[in-house]
């Protein structure tokens, strides 16, 4: 059987296709536990230096900084003591700051807090983007979030909308991401599911709406497309390489080739849609505010077998409609 | 209206906690991939706990699956994101989702930490922690009074894992956190877990620390797993809860009269009736404790039942 989606096929989706997990709960475990040591008597935590006198808004920023900082604890310390944090020059022992515990240092012990900031927003990243994350393979994508992290630091109470600066950050020329334009095609294909599933349910066209209308109304609408559905060009099949993925087809990142997908929910099912070049010029004619009849006058203007054309899109319409896909009609 | 529900553990009367808030029993967090099982089989759980904002921000399938959850079971809310100790300012337009899906989920109270997430505008989405001075306290107290008035109700806070302390703390946490209490009325979610492992990472002895928790503030125990790394333990809510953790779970549950349990599992989770049947090893630990009188309090000057 061909798994490869035709176009107007729909596609996957359901209540275990559960990518949108748990935020922020607990800290990640560390991917290599320290050394085990045992432990004998709990000393209580070590002062070994007068604490350094500081606000409690200082105090943040310096261990912010630390905690924040792109590249190693160390380097963090070194950039927070030298940082815009007054009196934090005078820290030269971090100790001043941060008590040392029975087992660890100050420096291992807040070293816990940076590997954890990092971790969960790297894993915040690799729940919204499987497949970019399958595409690059681990280690360049663990680098890419890593930048886009260091670039782009949460400013959000709620991490539910934070990959969405992801997209844009692929998109941007000269960024050294191998393959960029096919993952940028790519993330912008799985971030349009995240905003899919968390978009509001409203009401939809009924196709019970369609069989009413007299024939020569039909050149006058407008079709206002639902909140829960996102049209979308790429320069590459990123819908068929993610269908493979979810396969476990293991699929090679495809040559460029144009290729459209409607994302869109039915229910709370997100569902995508491979679109042919008609059926996309005439979804994003009526998405943009343009009435059928001028939909499809564009169309028979750019298609000789136009003609023949017309009846498969008055067909995809009952289709597109069952789905959701328009809100509303407009005269 | 949720149906009433069959609890493992005794009944402790009476409520063990100046709010009038009840013992719900013996709950689990919920989870994304448990969504299926629950709505499919609606086991027979006391309650659930949410982390609020997955659950907020959005208008999707989350909330339609949390709305279908609600009808049938209790739903506690906790939050990971108030971030009530940050010197930034507090962020209003988050107060009024928090309360909007209160509301909407008719959660009986609802809880966050003692920590900060983030300053300058940036959010780390971790639980940092708090230097325990004086300064501190007077600035979490403002903070904490302006929630419950926002959301007209008392706050929760839960104590939070640390790996590591400020030299410039003045001090313990619980003296802290009592300290708070007093001043602002708030109440406390106290995890025995968090205890352990700061206990463990810090070097105090968990008896100092319940010994100096109000328990007439607790509505409500955390029980989880976590990483013991030799030099450290991690607060990973992996794994099941280890026997040190469940004795203090017994040890807390008895000074407080009674409150509820919840068991938080947030990584590599089982199946949900292998996560539940650890949930309800919490009868165990707290069968043989009856609730015990505690020495009368002074009432709380700010906050109170709902």
């Amino acid at each position: 059987m061909s798994t490869r989606p035709r176009p107007g096929e729909a596609l996957v989706g359901g209540l275990a296709d559960a990518f949108a997990t748990e935020r922020a709960s607990a800290s990640p475990a560390p991917r290599r536990p320290a050394r085990r040591r045992r432990i004998t008597a709990p000393a209580p935590a070590l002062v070994t230096a007068a604490p350094l006198s500081a606000s409690l808004a200082d105090l943040q920023r310096f261990f912010a900084g630390i905690v924040m900082h792109p590249d190693s604890v160390n380097a963090g310390t070194a950039a927070a003591r030298c940082g815009a944090v007054r009196g934090f020059a005078e820290a030269a022992r971090l100790e001043r700051v941060l008590t040392s515990g029975p087992q660890q240092d100050a420096l291992e012990r807040i070293g816990v807090y940076h590997y954890a900031y990092h971790a969960r927003l790297v894993e915040c990243l690799a729940d919204d983007f499987p497949t970019v994350r399958h595409a690059l393979g681990e280690t360049v994508f663990s680098r890419l979030a890593r930048a886009f992290i260091a670039a782009h630091p949460s400013r959000s109470a709620n991490l539910n909308s934070y990959g969405g600066g992801l997209v844009t950050y692929c998109r941007a020329p000269r960024r050294s991401i191998p393959r960029r334009a096919f993952v940028a095609d790519l993330a912008t294909l799985e971030w349009a599911m995240v905003e899919v599933l968390h978009a509001a349910a409203a009401p939809t066209l009924s196709t019970d709406a369609l069989r009413t209308l007299s024939p020569e109304r039909w050149a006058r609408l407008r079709f206002r497309p639902s909140a829960t559905v996102r049209l979308l060009r790429f320069d590459h099949p990123v819908n068929a390489y993610l269908q493979a993925f979810r396969e476990e087809r293991a699929p090679r990142i495809p040559r460029p080739g144009w290729s459209a997908t409607a994302v869109y929910r039915q229910g709370f099912t997100i569902w995508r849609m491979d679109l042919s070049p008609p059926m996309a010029e005439v979804l994003a004619a009526l998405f943009a505010g343009k009435t059928l009849g001028d939909a499809l006058a564009a169309l028979q203007r750019r298609h000789a077998d136009a003609e023949a054309l017309v009846p498969m899109i008055m067909r995809c319409f009952r289709e597109w409609t069952e789905g959701g896909l328009f809100a509303a009609l407009e005269e | 209206m949720p149906r009433p529900r069959r609890s493992a553990q005794p009944a402790a009367k009476p409520a063990g906690n100046r709010f009038g808030l009840p013992n719900l029993g013996i709950g689990v967090g919920l989870r994304t991939v448990h969504y299926a099982h629950v709505l499919e089989h609606q086991p027979d759980v006391d309650w659930f706990e949410i982390i609020s904002e997955n659950y907020m921000q959005t208008a999707g399938r989350p909330l339609h699956i949390l709305d279908q959850i609600a009808e049938r079971y209790p739903i506690v809310m906790h939050g990971v994101a108030l971030s009530i100790g940050t010197t930034d300012p507090l962020d209003l337009d988050y107060l009024r989702d928090l309360k909007r899906l209160r509301d909407r989920v008719r959660a009986p109270w609802l809880s966050d930490h003692l920590c900060w997430t983030g300053v300058a505008g940036r959010n780390s989405h971790d639980l940092l922690p708090m230097p325990y001075t004086d300064e501190a306290l007077r600035h979490v107290a403002s903070r904490v009074r302006q929630v419950q008035e926002f959301i007209g109700a008392p706050l929760f806070l839960e104590n939070p894992s640390t790996y590591v302390g400020f030299a410039a703390s003045t001090m313990t946490e619980w003296e802290f956190l009592s300290a708070l209490c007093s001043e602002t009325g708030c109440g406390l979610m106290i995890d025995v877990n968090n205890i352990y492992v700061s206990s463990r990472n810090h070097g105090f002895d968990p008896a100092d620390y319940l010994a100096g928790i109000p328990w007439d503030r607790v509505v409500q125990f955390h029980v989880a797993g976590h990483d013991d790394n030799g030099s450290h333990c991690v607060d990973t809510h992996i794994g099941p809860v280890t026997d040190p953790v469940w004795r203090l779970l017994g040890d807390a549950w008895q000074r407080a009269g009674g409150a509820a349990v919840l068991l938080e599992w947030d990584a590599q989770i089982p199946a949900f009736d292998v996560l539940h049947r650890e949930a309800l090893r919490a009868g165990t630990f707290i069968a043989d404790a009856a609730p015990r009188p505690r020495p009368r309090r002074r009432p709380a000057a700010v906050g109170g039942a709902r």
